[in-house]
């Protein structure tokens, strides 16, 4: 294989230009775009018009995340939350990818792959957040690859792991 | 434990068969397809329907391309369009917040 490095975007599969094929695993960053009204028109569009939504385990802790740690005295705290219960209680479970035993070692082995391939350049990885966030999106990734289900993501470290594993489909936006 | 699944291998076992159908194996798990098929259905669709979603499923068996259809039909879900209509609903929340949520 060849050194693991970010391609052109032009070179990857764009939400837009490239047709969705089969069901979709939809990454952390849809739901927060989505709900901050940030992400393209191009992912509403496809949201409105998805029958089957995929999510990972992961996902559905970072999303989690937000009720142990926004601030409780924040006067919006209250509304964020109720947003994102909402949304959690409209995630179907039976369509939550769980990672088994071996799939985190996968998983781990490929986020250590793409940090090493990036350390030093563009990114540092010196904290634990930035490590734990690329486990995240490995374990995103080899759940849906071995579901054969497609990940909508705006992260491009998911074409890091297109290059590790060739049967991972992406839709980037 | 098995290296099987080491980085870069081209199908991990325990991987499912992509020509398998998802939405199949999703009513299997919902005990959708446990019982005996006995509900006897006869109907008549347009030609190039049957065919376009007989090449999807991979057959030209009635009984397989009906059962796959209704499948797909009940494993639907409603999350991408409720998150479509709920497009922008935090848009007002105060950046520093939301910065304490975005992994």
């Amino acid at each position: 294989m060849d050194r693991l490095a970010y391609r052109d975007r032009a070179a990857l599969p764009m939400l837009g230009t490239t047709r969705p094929r089969g069901p979709l695993l939809l990454d952390t960053n849809v739901f927060l775009n989505a709900l901050t009204g940030r992400g393209p028109r191009v992912l509403q569009t496809l949201l409105a018009n998805l029958p089957q939504s995929f999510v990972s385990a992961p996902t559905v802790a970072e999303l989690s995340w937000t009720r142990g740690r926004l601030d409780p005295d924040h006067p919006q705290t209250a509304k964020v939350l109720g947003v994102i219960d909402e949304t959690l209680s409209r995630i179907d479970p039976a369509k939550v990818l769980t990672p088994s035993a071996e799939q985190w070692q996968v998983a781990g082995e490929r986020a250590g792959a793409a940090v090493r391939a990036l350390a030093g350049g563009t990114r540092s990885f010196k904290i634990a957040a930035e490590r734990h966030e690329m486990l995240n999106d490995a374990l995103t990734a080899v759940v849906a690859s071995d579901a054969a289900v497609g990940v909508v993501t705006q992260d491009a470290d998911f074409d890091l792991f297109m290059q590790i594993d060739p049967g991972l489909n992406v839709l980037f936006y | 434990m098995s290296n099987a699944k080491s980085m870069g291998a081209a199908r991990p076992q325990g991987g499912h068969d992509r020509a398998d159908s998802l939405a199949l194996r999703m009513a299997k798990a919902a005990g959708l397809i446990r019982q005996a098929k006995t509900k006897h259905l006869n109907a008549k669709v347009q030609p190039a329907l049957f065919e376009a979603a007989a090449r999807r499923v991979g057959s030209t068996s009635p009984a397989v391309v009906i059962e796959a259809a209704l499948a797909a039909l009940a494993t639907q879900d409603d999350l991408g369009p409720w998150l479509a209509e709920q497009w922008g609903v935090l848009a007002d929340i105060d950046p520093g917040l939301l910065g304490q949520i975005e992994p």
